[in-house]
């Protein structure tokens, strides 16, 4: 009897013995297992990192090129112009003995309109002004600027109180906005032009529609002709969020771009 | 007896790192530290009380209930995915009404070792889904000094060990000598499994950096 229970009390202190070290083998397993994809992870994110890093340049100096294009058509279409008045105006007094007023107000006043315009670029000159201010702010002095060029009826809505974002997300966020309506202007032939932002508890919502002449998305991206939009989606994708096109032929294009805030 | 009090003193030197570190945890730490101080109880009283009268079962039976909620609710809030924590919570609610009934019918002199064997059981299942998480999810965090790969490595060996010797528990019961064995292995697979626990409980850190998205489980 005795060595009976001896024999079931060691097949016991067996089977323990092996499933503690079945499961310590398992636990191993696992461990490297996970090492391996946590290595997988880290490898993405910093490929991730480096790519988060090369769109923020890539738009920093896209936002700067597009600011010099600004600039330059400022300066000769409304400074150009003001000071040429202005210089005009003088050329007459200089002409002319008698002081004549109101060619000098004349003067006075384009050169004050000079110096107004002059004043609009040197704030619009810095993309570090895009971290200072909001968002929503930037796009409509954006959207003023397309309104003043192109004539187009535009509108810009935000609901939601304004959330705080990431200077560098902001960055790529008015960058891909820049996009959408560099794309409109070019491609759409559109006559309204709606701009939309929904901030929602944990990310923000920019709905960009147009009225235009709309596309084929798929034969667009499957032709790779829509480099810029996939760029938008890319960049979106990079700052951690997703953006969708939708377009239907004569009705026009809607680009909806969701940003987490974190 | 030796190992009885470096037994109650793991206990209890890992209740007290989780309640110095008590605001620091998340709820489902906080629930292992308020499982430690109960065990600690609970085990104090059964010692005495098997000196005593011979017989700890009542503490067994008690400490069982408290053991089957305190348990479902930790890995409740480990879980993220609500499917988990929906199948957790009525599991654990089954499980706790059917012990206390258990409770009410048996004598109260006998250790229900059926339903811990039904609780070992589940908590190796949850265990076992946890490891899946922790996989499909993984950290900044080196994963060795993760106190969740510590904690649910004990909960996997020691309810594996468990099932395995209260599955033997009633051939072995009948033998006086052999039950003295299994008390002494017992004591040994409780030893090293609040170790692990307390050595969980000390390498706690708040949320480590996802790599990706941990919602999978």
């Amino acid at each position: 009897m005795e060595k009976v229970i001896d024999n079931n009390f060691l097949t016991l202190l067996v089977s323990l013995t092996i499933l503690f070290f079945v499961l310590g083998v398992t636990i191993s397993v696992f461990i490297s297992l996970y090492y391996r994809k946590r290595n997988i992870f880290l490898r993405e994110k910093a490929l991730l990192k480096t790519q988060f890093e090369k769109s923020i340049l890539q738009s920093q100096l896209e936002i700067k090129e597009n600011t010099l294009n600004h600039v330059s058509q400022e300066i000769h279409d409304n400074v150009g112009q003001s000071l040429s008045v202005t210089k005009m105006q003088l050329n007459i007094l200089g002409e002319n003995e008698m002081l004549y007023k109101p060619a000098l107000l004349i003067a006075k006043d384009s050169l004050g309109k000079a110096m107004k315009d002059l004043r609009d670029i040197a704030k619009g000159l810095s993309s570090e002004r895009i971290g200072y201010f909001s968002l929503v702010d930037n796009a409509r002095e954006e959207l003023d600027r397309v309104r003043n060029i192109h004539l187009t009826d535009i509108t810009c809505t935000a609901t939601g109180a304004e959330q705080p974002i990431q200077e560098d997300k902001k960055l790529v966020i008015f960058r891909m906005i820049q996009e959408c309506l560099q794309n409109i202007l070019k491609h759409a032939n559109a006559t309204k032009i709606s701009l939309i932002f929904v901030y929602n508890a944990a990310s923000l919502d920019i709905a960009i529609r147009d009225n235009g002449v709309g596309f084929d998305v798929h034969k667009m991206m499957e032709k790779n002709q829509g480099l810029g939009l996939q760029n938008i989606i890319q960049r979106a994708a990079i700052i951690g969020g997703h953006a969708s096109i939708t377009s239907t032929i004569a009705e026009g294009t809607i680009v909806n771009i969701t940003i987490p805030y974190a | 007896m030796t190992l009885t009090i470096l037994y109650l003193a793991i206990i209890l030197y890992s209740s007290i790192i989780g309640l110095i570190k008590f605001r620091r945890l998340d709820l489902a730490f906080k629930l292992l530290t308020l499982l430690l101080m109960g065990t600690f109880i609970s085990e104090t009283i059964s010692t005495i009380s098997m000196y005593v009268f011979r017989n700890n079962s009542i503490t067994g039976k008690i400490y069982l209930s408290f053991h089957i909620i305190v348990f479902g609710m930790l890995y409740y809030y480990l879980f993220d995915k609500r499917r988990i924590r929906k199948t957790i919570a009525i599991i654990t609610m089954t499980f706790f009404t059917l012990s206390v009934v258990f409770d009410l019918i048996d004598t109260l002199q006998i250790l229900p070792s059926y339903m811990i064997m039904v609780q070992s059981l589940l908590l190796v299942v949850y265990s076992i889904l946890y490891f899946f998480k922790l996989f499909r999810a993984p950290t900044e965090e080196e994963i060795i000094n993760s106190s969740k790969l510590w904690f649910n490595s004990s909960v996997l060996i020691y309810f594996s060990s468990s099932f395995v010797i209260w599955a033997s528990f009633y051939y072995l019961y009948s033998h006086k000598r052999v039950f003295l064995d299994l008390n002494l292995i017992l004591t040994l697979l409780n030893i090293f499994h609040y170790s692990l626990f307390g050595v969980s409980i000390l390498l706690y850190k708040i949320n480590p950096n996802p790599l990706v998205d941990g919602k999978g489980h």
